[in-house]
């Protein structure tokens, strides 16, 4: 499976739009939503950067699921899939190795933008960077398996983007990744304990700001779980010939 | 042009699957964005830790009693914005925010006038236009798929030696976008207004304006990222990064005021003149110069959007 | 039949097959035996059930009913043996064309477990068969059609394996490169390679085949070798006469004339199959001419698949 998943990274990395929308945007959103709200967070705690920092971050690793369904089944790479198919390679390894991929290619840009950002506005994370990575980790996983579990479901990489963009939008805002859910309602509000990217912006801050891990484990646990559950529902949908 | 269009909704129809879907989250997210910003009512969250209740009624105001000090992490989350408590019978607030909170949650326990302090005056429609505005313009970019399908299957080729050349073909593909776009976005609309009963700011008929030109600004910026991104995934995703980008600057979903340079740009964005329009238009004014400024970038795009086809056309890159 | 002592042995069966697309039966119980170090060629018209076939047999597709046995074992549970031993070069175009045709070639060939020294000989070699050694190092966005096409077959055979299915792998592709490709199908052969070979076009078929088996609407027509298949519509030519609309003929005083064996009406024309080799034409002529027939066109064929085909299912190969 290494030379497949090493193959999926490589497509990845020459992709310059992909490289980009994984890097500059986020980091011109860091920049950009920290420079407009600098008189929301105006304390010597904490800065509209670190927020925002945090912030884009978890909204990268949540959006990583657009990137998945690329790589498994976009009209460029359906074919040399298919070919790796007539090989004797385990079905299995078709979908885990383009999960693996993206989420390998996830982290890269995560790692990229926090360290250039941490160097420009000093953001230091709390002494808690390695718990905030690894909730990141664990989101940016369960984001490829559904990316990939969407294109097995639907068997085309058009119709599940087109879903996955816009509940990317949603869970973000159910998250209060860009403003507190509670400014669309209490009911919305009410609503993002449910999210997963709600219980990543809760566990990172208390790491960052309370000093307390507690619910980073249960939350690391909960999402790899789901990834699990994805990945089952891969196995029972994906067939070779959704590549013809 | 009637060929055109008749062959595009023949082919969107034989794939009732795929139309029904589209239709369908197109429907869902214009009336989430309806229900989130007609419902939203922005108060300050305070966390009140002395005895008894919270002293004073306060629309903007909404206070919890706790026992203990909220974590630092909920404060910087925001899920409250000013901690109050007693220390030798005065009053302390403290926030992670702008100092102002502080000051106003203080004005208020000393019995000051503070209606209307941190009021949202925006008025119920441009909030909801701000939040349709992101849906129906992310919105337009699937229903450019069949330009996409036909650069690949060398049907635009075909397109460009025919009599009825490319210009039927583009007014055609935006017919077909708008129809599907706009018209279920004010369907949406009237069913949230008549059938949930909600109040949405202004007549439905003035929704038409802000809906029609947002919605042909998505097609025109769609048209436009296809033209010159001829992968569609990459072409998806600059699309959906500025879209999101500039409607955040924008103030869709929340003014904002930064001054200088940067709030000129921000101020000369078109969905911000969409917002601007429909808040004249909730006033009963016919607001001409908004629309004209957001017109102006829909014509450009368009023009770009053919300039570029007709040239990479000739020059064999489709 | 007696067997000698370099009898081939069956590398792969296939016994009722049988596949259907909702309400499309693509495949209506094909059954055929492809022997070791043959050319083996499956020809029929587009929509016949070749890559429909070939996809099942590659187990990108799973068929409703039938059996496969790989050198007499079931296919099902020695799938993965099979596939190691199998190269497959597909109709559509499998490459990845933003990376060198020398890293799409190394990339398929470690699938097959292939590493260091040894793989990178196997790339120079498929590579260097294909007449792609020297630009091994340029993206196939940058290729002709026909450069494309054998990276494509590069990408199949790098693995070097016993059995190569080649999938209409001539289409759409100038005939330099046609000629290539049928070279490199005839060199594996000497190399004792097996071969399954889709087509349409009868002319390849001719060509490379060792035994042939032509497919119609999912069904088996016929089986053999080229000559054993032009012999079912007897040794004779062919006259095609295209005339004016109308014509009435009595087909009797053909018949009468010495050689002719055969009269065919149809859209296309008439059709007089002719003894070989006799000299009937200028008889022929006089007697169209005696019967008022006005001639548009004439033409003389050889026996050919494209006949056999014709004179089996009624219809053309390109029809």
């Amino acid at each position: 499976m290494l030379p497949i998943i090493r193959r999926d990274l490589l497509n990845l990395l020459i992709n310059p739009a992909l490289l980009l929308y994984n890097t500059l945007f986020p980091f011109l959103l860091i920049v950009v939503l920290g420079a407009i709200n600098r008189d929301l967070y105006d304390s010597e705690v904490i800065t509209a950067h670190d927020y925002y920092t945090v912030a884009i971050l978890v909204f990268m690793a949540l959006n990583i699921s657009i990137i998945a369904t690329n790589s498994f089944m976009e009209r460029s790479v359906k074919r040399p899939n298919l070919r790796i198919g007539y090989a004797p390679v385990a079905e299995w390894k078709l979908y885990v190795s383009k999960v693996l991929a993206t989420f390998l290619f996830c982290m890269g840009s995560i790692l990229l933008v926090s360290a250039v950002v941490a160097r420009i506005y000093g953001v230091g994370f709390g002494g808690a960077y390695f718990a905030f990575l690894a909730l990141l980790a664990a989101l940016a996983m369960l984001a490829s398996t559904i990316g990939v579990a969407f294109c097995c479901l639907l068997r085309d990489e058009e119709s599940a983007n087109k879903i996955l963009a816009l509940v990317n939008l949603f869970l973000a805002l159910l998250g209060g990744v860009f403003f507190h859910p509670r400014t669309i309602g209490e009911t919305f509000a009410a609503a993002s304990a449910f999210s997963p990217v709600r219980w990543v912006m809760q566990a990172s801050m208390r790491a960052i700001h309370d000093n307390d891990y507690a619910m980073v484990l249960p939350a690391v646990v909960i999402m790899l779980a789901l990834g699990g559950v994805f990945l089952l529902i891969c196995r029972r949908t994906f067939r070779l010939e959704d590549y013809l | 042009m009637i060929a055109y269009l008749r062959g595009f909704f023949a082919r969107i129809l034989a794939k009732p699957y795929y139309l029904a879907l589209s239709v369908g989250l197109t429907a869902f997210f214009i009336f989430v964005a309806l229900l989130v910003s007609a419902t939203a009512e922005p108060t300050l969250r305070v966390a009140y830790l002395a005895d008894g209740d919270f002293p004073v009624e306060v629309d903007a105001i909404e206070a919890v009693s706790l026992d203990a000090e909220p974590r630092r992490s909920e404060l910087v989350l925001g899920d409250y914005d000013v901690v109050v408590e007693e220390v030798d019978g005065r009053y302390e607030a403290e926030s992670l925010k702008n100092v102002e909170y502080e000051a106003f949650v203080l004005a208020a326990l000393a019995g000051e006038d503070v209606e209307g302090y941190f009021a949202d005056e925006t008025p119920r429609a441009v909030r909801i236009m701000g939040f349709a505005v992101v849906v129906l313009l992310l919105q337009a970019f699937f229903y450019i798929d069949l330009f996409i399908e036909d650069k690949k299957n060398g049907a635009l080729a075909r397109v460009m030696s025919s009599p009825r050349g490319l210009g039927s073909y583009l007014v055609a593909l935006t017919l077909y976008a708008f129809f599907i776009v706009f018209g279920v976005a004010m369907v949406v609309l009237a069913i949230f207004r008549w059938g949930f009963n909600q109040d949405v700011g202004m007549p439905i008929p003035y929704y038409a304006i802000p809906f029609a030109l947002t919605t042909l600004l998505g097609i025109a910026f769609s048209l436009f990222s296809c033209a010159l991104i001829e992968v569609r995934d990459n072409a998806a995703a600059l699309f959906a990064s500025v879209v999101l980008f500039t409607s955040i600057l924008s103030g869709s979903f929340g003014a904002l005021n930064v001054g200088g340079f940067l709030q000129r740009v921000m101020d000369a964005l078109p969905q911000r003149h969409v917002m601007e329009l429909s808040d004249a238009l909730a006033g009963d004014a016919l607001p001409v110069g908004h629309a004209a400024a957001v017109l102006a970038p829909i014509v450009l795009f368009f023009a770009l959007a053919g300039w570029l086809i007709r040239a990479k056309l000739r020059a064999g890159r489709y | 039949m007696k067997k000698g002592v370099f009898a081939l042995k069956t590398i792969l069966s296939v016994d009722n097959l049988q596949k259907s697309y909702k309400d499309v039966k693509a495949l209506k119980g094909l059954s055929f035996d492809v022997q070791e170090k043959e050319v083996f060629c499956l020809l029929g018209p587009n929509g016949a059930g070749k890559t429909t076939t070939i996809n099942i047999l590659a187990g990108i597709l799973g068929a409703d009913s039938g059996k496969m046995a790989y050198r007499g074992k079931p296919l099902g549970k020695n799938l993965q043996h099979f596939k190691r031993n199998l190269g497959v070069v597909p109709q559509e175009l499998a490459i990845y064309e933003e990376i060198t045709a020398y890293e799409n070639v190394r990339f398929f060939g470690s699938l097959y477990g292939i590493k260091g020294e040894p793989l990178k000989q196997r790339i120079r070699t498929a590579l260097s068969r294909v007449g792609l050694l020297e630009v091994q190092h340029r993206k196939p966005r940058t290729f002709s059609g026909g450069m494309k096409r054998r990276l494509n077959i590069a990408c199949g055979v790098v693995h070097e394996p016993e059995l190569i299915i080649f999938d209409e792998p001539t289409v759409g592709i100038d005939p330099q490169s046609r000629k290539y490709i049928l070279d490199y199908i005839k060199s594996l052969k000497d190399d004792g390679i097996t071969v399954v070979y889709t087509s349409h076009y009868m002319e390849e078929v001719e060509e490379i085949a060792t035994r042939i088996v032509i497919v119609d609407h999912g069904r088996l027509i016929a089986e053999g070798t080229k000559e054993s298949l032009q012999a079912t519509i007897g040794d004779t030519d062919r006259y095609t006469v295209e005339t004016e609309d109308g014509v009435k003929l009595n087909e009797d005083r053909f018949l009468a004339l010495d050689g002719v064996t055969r009269v065919e009406e149809g859209e296309a024309g008439l059709g007089f199959l002719v003894e070989r080799d006799k000299d009937v034409l200028p008889d022929l002529v006089e007697e169209l001419s005696r019967q008022h027939v006005r001639i548009r066109s004439l033409e003389k064929e050889r026996a050919n698949l494209e006949r056999v085909f014709l004179h089996l299912t009624g219809h053309s190969l390109r029809g």
